[in-house]
């Protein structure tokens, strides 16, 4: 097998397990974010691991025993009317979606301030009061697991967990000047969920996955929604942890309306801007109304068994597509 | 009653992604079947061609022509068409004057494997009778949809699998079938 056509075997066993894996999600009604995530992770390696079980044994002459019910190599040379081959146009619609999704991705924090992080330094106890008492309530919460602080004078209103070794919590002036007690509480709670959860070692784990899968449009969209689910799954875990979910969602109110970009003079630049914050607002307005939730839904039971049913599943669909 | 639910939570578990994956391969299965539909040869050109090298090229095997051909039919052929890539089947269709829109059929299949035709006598009453093509064949007879009697001569040559449809007689018929040969050797005909 060519390397073009490893990877589109692993691009459409993407699609074939990200299918089968949202459909799981709405027929179980899996609700909790953590269970979403484990389940869309699951599209994310599945493909990969089964490419390589299968490519490894065929290299070496021993093909798998199982028969071929989607052969991706006579999609690939089919002949489209006009001439062209399915393969290239495939080949097309990979390159156009990854340079969509890479864009897309990067347009919020391109049409806001970024806020670089330059001049950060280990923040000093006794600089900013409300600061001060904001960790003091958060840390005790976390089990003392709040990572070190780091202050940032200049740049918009943010906080962020940074560093996947050594993380730490890096906070801006304006954010503590902008947020009321309890929402500076809750932004803090937010960050310390991610070390929590150590979110951002395994992140960087799964962010490979999704590089090595650029190509792959349906590993794209599953890497963008575990992002938001590991954003909801934090922010109920903040808001279990200081028990108050509406503080939260007031932070990101005011930080994502203080963070609006203004309008550029430009029609294109205009068109760009309006995108990306119809995009964020879009992504910003699921995460508040979940979590403003009147019932948070429970865990569904058995999940291990869930788990495990549903990766069965989709491997042995999976090894017929090659 | 607590029972109950723990079979149906079993249930749910694990019959839910037994159902999804059983709709996975259905669709799979459909969708598989697509590159057939819309080009059954995928990898041998076009699929179809007018140019009897330039299909010979494309499909890397030689293609067989009657050497024979009756007075009224029209060379070179309408079309060489790639019917299925495995096994191998190519059809060849000559235009016969006078007769508008039908045509003479020679299907070949190179390979072992299904062929889209019948090639024994079937059992119980048939028209089909054997005849001496290649020390062996079938002939059927048919009224086909267009009201005109059709013949089908159906036999095996070197492992080609061969089947030859036209609205002819039955003399005409044999003699085309008996002198399908590689296309280099077509000399006589119109």
């Amino acid at each position: 097998m060519s390397a073009a056509e490893v990877m589109a075997a692993v691009a459409v066993q993407g699609l074939v397990a990200a299918g089968m894996l949202e459909a799981l999600i709405r027929l179980w009604r899996v609700e909790v974010p953590q269970q979403a995530l484990q389940l869309r992770r699951l599209a994310l390696i599945l493909p990969l691991l089964v490419s390589a079980a299968a490519w490894f044994p065929a290299a070496l002459g021993l093909p798998l025993p199982a028969p071929i019910l989607f052969d991706v190599h006579r999609w690939l040379h089919l002949i489209l009317p006009g001439g062209a081959r399915l393969g290239a146009v495939a080949a097309a619609v990979a390159v156009v979606s990854a340079a969509l999704f890479t864009f897309q991705e990067l347009l919020p924090a391109l049409v806001r301030r970024p806020w670089t992080g330059r001049g950060a330094r280990a923040y000093r106890e006794g600089e900013l009061a409300a600061l001060d008492a904001a960790l003091a309530a958060v840390a005790p919460a976390f089990g003392g697991r709040v990572p070190p602080v780091w202050i940032a004078a200049d740049g918009g209103p943010m906080a962020c967990v940074a560093g996947p070794w050594r993380p730490r919590l890096l906070i801006s002036r304006r954010l503590v000047a902008l947020l009321a007690p309890g929402e500076l509480r809750a932004a803090l709670a937010h960050e310390a969920a991610h070390t929590l959860r150590d979110d951002l070692r395994t992140g960087w784990a799964w962010f490979g996955l999704r590089a090595i899968q650029c190509f792959s449009p349906a590993a794209l969209l599953e890497f963008r929604w575990t992002l938001r689910d590991q954003e909801r799954a934090c922010d109920r875990l903040a808001a279990a942890r200081t028990g108050d979910p509406a503080s939260l969602a007031s932070a990101l109110r005011k930080v994502h309306a203080v963070t609006a970009p203004s309008l550029p003079a430009g029609a294109v630049g205009r068109l760009v801007v309006r995108a990306g914050t119809a995009w964020e607002e879009r992504v910003a307005g699921h995460r508040l109304d979940d979590l403003l939730r009147d019932e948070l839904p429970a865990p569904l039971p058995w999940w291990r068994w869930r788990l495990a049913a549903a990766a069965s599943a989709v491997i042995a669909v999976l090894v017929l597509v090659r | 009653m607590r029972r109950r639910g723990r079979m149906w939570g079993v249930a749910v578990v694990a019959g839910v992604p037994v159902l999804v994956a059983a709709g996975a391969v259905l669709l799979l299965r459909l969708v598989a079947g697509v590159p057939d539909l819309l080009q059954p040869c995928p990898g041998r050109g076009a699929g179809r061609w007018t140019n009897l090298g330039r299909a010979e090229a494309d499909l890397g095997v030689r293609v067989w022509v009657p050497a024979y051909l009756p007075a009224g039919a029209a060379w070179p052929p309408r079309g060489i068409q790639c019917v299925r890539a495995t096994p191998l089947t190519i059809r060849v269709v000559v235009e016969l004057q006078g007769a508008p829109g039908a045509g003479l059929e020679l299907t070949q299949v190179v390979g072992a494997g299904r062929v889209p035709f019948e090639t024994s006598t079937p059992a119980g009453p048939t028209e089909a009778s054997p005849v001496a093509v290649d020390g062996g064949g079938l002939l059927r007879v048919e009224r086909g949809a267009d009201g005109r009697t059709w013949r089908q001569v159906v036999w095996t040559r070197e492992g080609r699998r061969l089947s030859l449809r036209a609205p002819l007689e039955t003399e005409e018929i044999l003699r085309i079938a008996r002198s399908v040969t590689p296309a280099r050797g077509r000399r006589e005909g119109p």
